[in-house]
């Protein structure tokens, strides 16, 4: 699949793009915790942005140095962001910690990636800067940490940069446990924001007005919302995460006030809305200026979308608005987008034909199309050999074009197993339909959280050491439990004989406290019964494929096979119960191994 | 304030916790000595109970109050500690 021709960016790099939005009154409206907007014009931004240039060369970053921005959405994240790139330097925004979240985790993450970009030094607010020491002192970056208001003055300084030249490094690729440098051009970022400019002004639609409250930390935040409005250049209004999570219905009062065209989410904020907004909360809203509802970062759901679409439609929301779309940081952000101005498309397929010979057949698993290539990417799908695959058929998914970027930072190791003669492999499994674009799970081992990736490795590590768990022998899978929409987190764990009976709660238990994430299921299983290769490795995939087929079962001569005989009867959550009891309690299982 | 001032504000703090809690969990399940993990409260639901906290008090929690927070109870000394320390 190919997009239309590659768009020629209007500028060349993203410190052009700043001086020429700060021509113009476009502003920023930063939202804050009562629902006032604190406007910001860009061409303040820009100002501010050169001072601290200035103060950033005088304190010795030097071109091409990597500044660290640990900042929450506040005015001073764009001040800084652009105070870096006119200095030159490369811009990493990292996550601030969470309130009442665990600590050593965030010191030892934070420290992973300011290695991982060897930080000349962070930028950070008087209040965070508190809880960076630890993070700082084993990183120790060349010019410490300073804070965002300490930065600026009187001089003013914009060094000259070029199109190829890294422009930001993000970290909203990898995981939390194996954090990736997605290092990208000003050229990689302003074609991805060119693409975006026409897809949403094409066909004479409206300047766009933007809203959001994703993290500016995460590419969705960063280059599909703040970057996007400096590009073309238009309004956009910033809303807190938190505040968004504990009230969203600010969202959608936002978008109402300041007649917003353009929002973007993941699929678990929808449903959020779903289940906590009040019709009493939403008195004199109108959404009908939304045109354009993105949903990405995370598997798109038919279920949530029509819902959605039904529940808001009292306040004015068009249904061809919802976007589900596909991108990836590594493609800076967007690579496939539903068609402008039409309903999301669907398909039923057969589920197990999908999952086991890959192949698309008709059946009754909804997948939703995530669209059409935009301008300049080209979108494959090919099998294990490399080789292109037809419509209709599973593969890997892998695209090519102008935003891919240039590679991890430093990691040239991690640059070459994900780029192939200029082919980005993205990980993900796909197929074609219509010319529509159909993302269907993981190659690589990835478990999705509400838009955030984890390595399984974190959940299976967080069981070391329980009682009851066979040391080693668990693994963790993404899924879609019944009746819900996103994606959640099991945890299939073998057993040791001597497991209390109240293990799977345990083992819940030990994974949120560790991981802060709580699994949606706990499947107990007698030793042996995760596949695993010829070399004795668990093999996570073919585990999450079995178990979700039910045809996960323990070595044979295992006297619980009587077990397996009811469940093929249709028994199966009772021989489950009893097959968790007897491997929890009692009788030795003996097994081939 | 006296220590039976304290108490009486512990109570009343406690109180409206548990009402927090449970309305963020979508249960009625929520009692005093539990702990803020058992019923699934997940990084989510804490970024929306600590958003809750600090408005409905005007308090700011830190990021270091967690290393000891277990139960609603220890939240709920934690929320009043931060009411007396307000400006």
């Amino acid at each position: 699949m190919i997009g239309a021709p590659a768009i020629e960016p209007k500028h060349e790099t993203l410190n052009d793009m700043l001086a020429t939005a700060a021509q113009t009154s476009e502003r920023l409206f930063f939202v804050n915790r009562n629902e006032q907007d604190l406007e910001v014009p860009m061409a303040r931004i820009r100002e501010r942005a050169l001072s601290i240039a200035a103060d950033l060369r005088n304190r010795g970053v030097r071109k091409g140095d990597r500044v660290a921005l640990v900042l929450p959405t506040c005015p001073e994240f764009a001040e800084c962001f652009f105070g870096v790139l006119c200095a030159g330097a490369i811009p990493a925004p990292l996550y601030p910690p969470m309130r009442l979240g665990r600590l050593d985790e965030y010191h030892r993450k934070t420290a992973a990636m300011l290695r991982a970009v060897d930080a000349a030094v962070v930028v950070t607010n008087e209040r965070i800067r508190r809880f960076l020491g630890v993070a700082v002192d084993i990183s120790a970056p060349r010019l410490g940490c300073v804070t965002a208001s300490a930065l600026g003055g009187i001089n003013s300084v914009e060094v000259e940069v070029e199109a190829d030249d890294v422009a930001l490094i993000q970290f909203s690729s990898g995981t939390t446990h194996d954090p990736k440098p997605v290092a990208l051009t000003h050229a990689n970022l302003l074609s991805n924001l060119a693409a975006i400019d026409r897809y949403l002004t094409d066909d004479g639609a409206p300047k766009p007005v933007g809203v959001t409250w994703l993290p500016l930390y995460h590419d969705m935040g960063l280059i599909g919302n703040l970057l996007s409005a400096f590009y073309v250049p238009s309004t956009l209004v910033l809303l807190p995460p938190e505040l968004f999570v504990a009230v969203p219905a600010a969202w959608l009062r936002a978008i109402s006030r300041h007649r917003g065209t353009v929002s973007a989410a993941p699929n678990f904020a929808f449903s959020l809305c779903l289940d906590r907004i009040r019709d009493e909360e939403l008195e004199h809203v109108d959404l009908s200026s939304w045109r354009v509802i993105l949903n990405g970062a995370e598997a798109v759901t038919a279920g949530v979308q029509r819902r959605f679409n039904q529940r808001f439609a009292r306040w004015g929301l068009r249904p061809s608005a919802l976007t589900p779309c596909y991108g990836m940081a590594e493609a800076s952000l967007g690579v496939t987008f539903k068609p402008a101005g039409k309903l999301f498309d669907t398909l039923g397929v057969d589920a197990d034909k999908l999952a086991l010979d890959g192949v698309v057949a008709p059946g009754r698993k909804e997948l939703v199309s995530v669209g059409r290539p935009l301008s300049g990417v080209q979108v494959e799908i090919r099998d294990a050999t490399g080789m292109s695959l037809a419509p209709g058929r599973v593969g890997h998914v892998f695209l090519r074009g102008p935003s891919v970027m240039v590679g991890y930072f430093g990691r040239n190791d991690l640059t070459d197993q994900s780029i192939h003669h200029g082919w980005l492999d993205s990980g993900d499994l796909g197929f074609t339909h219509d010319g529509e674009l159909y993302v269907c799970g993981r190659h690589k081992d990835v478990v999705v959280v509400r838009g955030a990736n984890h390595a399984p490795e974190e959940f299976e590590a967080a069981l070391e050491g329980l009682a009851g768990v066979r040391s080693g022998c668990a693994v963790a899978v993404g899924f879609v439990p019944a009746g819900e929409d996103g994606d959640a987190l099991a945890m299939l764990v073998e057993t040791t004989t001597d497991a209390s009976s109240n293990l799977a709660y345990e083992v819940a238990s030990r994974v949120q406290e560790r991981t802060r994430i709580r699994p949606a299921h706990v499947e107990l299983l007698p030793p042996g019964t995760l596949p695993r290769t010829s070399s004795g490795k668990l093999r996570r995939r073919e585990a999450r494929t079995q178990w979700l087929a039910s045809t996960l079962s323990p070595p044979k001569k295992v006297t619980a096979s009587r077990l397996l005989a009811a469940a093929a009867h249709g028994e199966l959550r009772h021989a489950r119960a009893r097959l968790a009891r007897r491997a929890a309690n009692a009788p030795p299982i003996t097994t081939e191994r | 304030m006296s220590t039976r001032e304290s108490a009486v504000a512990l109570a009343a703090v406690t109180q409206e916790i548990v009402a927090l809690v449970a309305t963020e969990l979508g249960t009625l399940d929520v009692t005093p000595d539990g702990t803020l993990r058992s019923w699934g409260l997940d990084s989510l639901k804490v970024m929306s109970l600590v958003f809750k906290l600090e408005q409905h008090y005007d308090i700011v929690l830190d990021e270091e109050d967690a290393d000891d927070l277990w139960t609603v109870d220890e939240l709920a000394a934690l929320v009043l500690r931060r009411i007396e320390e307000r400006p």
